[in-house]
């Protein structure tokens, strides 16, 4: 009865086995598995090229053999060609982990099957046997065996995909597969298809056994689509590290960005001091010398005798203005070319800027200012000449307390550090893994915007009623000239902070 | 009377000059330039010259080695508009008897005038 049914309905079954086929191969060809990690990768095209050519040949030649007319020959050749295949993808499955068959295993074997056939009785006949027992049976038993040694092999890599069934299914499927389509032929004339045949197999189970060989071939296409699952998974974790490399390059660009910028400020600020520098020199000299002529005339006025005293006064104010001016010029010369003997020494810093707190307690009112020292004990002492570094200590603290008129608090804080990648500019004169002596000077005063911060370190700028404009002009100099750094920051109303970074030279360098 | 020659491409800064030498009883001489200079030196035999640096054509320097060429007595003075120890130290190196900067005070020029002249009484 069963039988029966089957049998009447065995062209829905061809239909449900070739359209698994052409699901399989489909499937996989549009994978996403180009750079895969996973070399089932590389062979799986051979699985394709079966499972496409196998597809409508299998159907044709079932069809014919549903209308019992045996061996459509086109049907056969395809079918035969198919396998030739699948045999290779077994071979090479299995290649993976045992390299035990090599590549002129199918040609030989092909050679044979094909000249045993001719020899025979009926070719035809005898081809669709031969093929069975040496190139459908193998193909199956090393596709099956494949499967299951790859994920034996790869059981690290695959274990958290969780494709073990998948891969054990398909490993079974086309295990028994292999038998009920490499094993159970067409009935021969010689052994063993003339024992196990689709007639005997048919007899016995009462089941035909296409039936058996649909539900192999769906169980492979279910599981193999299952397999799928690791090219999806390794394409989303690329893409998750990509994800997370492109948005730290992202952040690095920003970073390179930021650093730029703070480099051209830096640079820019460099170039026009020195050109400043230049010009002051040049402006000194034309300055110094009608300067002379009339201090010079004064001083004769002043020691004539024969002057009245009002004369004299006024040549007294003359000189005295005089004086003034020299000491202006003298002051933007100090910043091109230093004009006093500069004396290097290795120089406490902490006792300079000590010294420098006390001097500013004789220039100004500081008892409303709390002055916070943060110096750190054993410093390392950098080259520098003393009365420069204190005349920058200086010139900082004056503004900063002058910046809180009447209260705040100023904060003196020194450390040592080592020049990093990271905190390294392009435009630092320190080189990497450099130690540098670091002075903050910070204030809780009124702040400058950003205008401001962007001309302090000019000549002649000045906030103040009375002040030259120098004081930092000079400071920027000094430090440049001993080959540190001089960096503010800055926020209206809450006050601003001064860094000085000097480089720790080794004595016989620095000389 | 001692004679003094002041070099200086300023003509405003020599008058000056020869006017407080002349007052304080020196007989001053003038040149416009180291060329002129070095004429003077020879015709005239100045017992000091106050010599300006940055002059155009020949320098204060180079006026500097020819004079001592020529006269390896006459106390020389540097006189410069811009303090530079690099540039004092040549001087001196090359036989100069001091260097002062502009603008100067005339008393400290007439003590180091006194000084030197001491070495020709």
């Amino acid at each position: 009865m069963f039988t029966e049914f089957f049998i009447k309905n065995l062209d829905i079954v061809f239909l449900i086995y070739g359209l698994a086929f052409v699901v399989t191969g489909v499937a996989i060809w549009v994978l996403p598995k180009k750079e895969s990690e996973f070399r089932l990768a590389d062979v799986l095209w051979l699985f394709v090229a079966y499972a496409l050519i196998h597809a409508p040949a299998d159907f044709f030649s079932m069809h014919s053999i549903m209308k019992e007319e045996t061996g459509h020959i086109p049907g056969q050749i395809l079918t035969s060609i198919s396998y030739l295949f699948l045999f290779e993808f077994g071979r090479r499955l299995v290649g993976f982990t045992k390299k035990i068959l090599l590549w002129w295993f199918l040609p030989i074997i092909a050679i044979g099957v094909v000249i045993s056939s001719i020899l025979s009785y009926d070719f035809w006949t005898s081809l669709n046997i031969l093929v069975g027992y040496f190139i459908r049976f193998p193909a199956g038993l090393m596709a099956g065996v494949g499967f299951f040694l790859y994920y034996k092999t790869q059981k690290e890599k695959l274990k958290p995909l969780k494709v073990k069934k998948y891969f054990y299914a398909v490993s079974a499927s086309l295990l028994a597969w292999s038998f009920f389509c490499g094993i159970v032929r067409a009935k021969g004339a010689f052994f063993p298809a003339n024992w196990i045949n689709t007639d005997s197999f048919l007899l016995t189970a009462r089941v035909p056994v296409q039936i058996f060989r649909t539900i192999c071939a769906v169980i492979t296409a279910w599981g193999i689509c299952g397999t799928f699952r690791i090219f999806n998974e390794e394409g989303i974790k690329k893409l998750q590290t990509e994800v997370v490399e492109r948005k730290r390059a992202e952040e690095e660009l920003k970073n390179t960005y930021n650093e730029l910028r703070g480099t051209q400020a830096l640079l820019v600020q460099s170039a026009k001091m020195n050109s400043v520098g230049q010009l002051a020199a040049g402006v000194a000299h034309e300055i110094n010398n009608p300067l002379f002529v009339i201090s010079g005339e004064a001083e004769m006025l002043l020691k004539d005798a024969k002057k009245d005293r009002e004369t004299k006064e006024a040549s007294r104010v003359i000189l005295e203005q005089c004086g003034r001016a020299k000491g202006i010029i003298d002051r933007l010369l100090g910043f091109s070319r230093p004009g006093r003997e500069v004396k290097r020494q290795p120089l406490d810093i902490n006792k300079v800027i000590e010294e420098s707190i006390s001097l500013l307690s004789y220039q100004v009112k500081i008892d409303e200012i709390k002055i916070i020292k943060e110096l750190t004990v054993n410093l390392p002492k950098p080259l520098c000449d003393k009365s420069q570094i204190q005349e920058v200590f200086l010139n900082i603290m004056l503004n900063a307390v002058e910046a809180m008129e009447k209260e705040g608090e100023l904060t003196v804080k020194t450390y040592s550090e080592k020049i990093t990648e990271n905190g390294r500019r392009k435009i630092d004169k320190f080189k990497l893994g450099d130690k540098i002596v670091v002075i903050e000077i910070k204030d809780t005063g009124k702040g400058m915007d950003e205008e401001t911060l962007k001309k302090i370190f000019n000549p002649f700028f000045t906030t103040k009623e009375e002040g030259t404009g120098l004081g930092l002009y000079v400071s920027y100099g000094i430090i440049e000239s001993q080959g540190g750094l001089i960096e503010v920051q800055s926020k209206l109303g809450e006050g601003s902070t001064f860094i000085i970074k000097l480089a720790i030279v080794k004595e016989e360098e620095g000389q | 009377m001692k004679k003094i020659l002041v070099v200086d491409d300023e003509e405003a800064i020599c008058n000056m000059l020869k006017k407080f030498l002349t007052q304080k009883g020196y007989e001053a001489i003038i040149a416009l330039s180291g060329e002129e200079a070095i004429g003077k030196v020879k015709e005239e035999k100045p017992h000091i010259v106050l010599l300006d640096i940055r002059m155009p054509k020949m320098d204060g320097i180079e006026t500097l080695k020819k004079i001592r060429e020529l006269d390896k007595e006459v106390g020389i003075v540097m006189i410069t508009a811009v303090k530079d120890d690099d540039v004092g130290r040549k001087c001196l190196q090359l036989g100069a008897y001091d260097y002062i900067t502009k603008p100067l005070s005339l008393d400290y020029l007439e003590g180091v005038l006194l000084v030197k002249l001491l070495d020709f009484s």
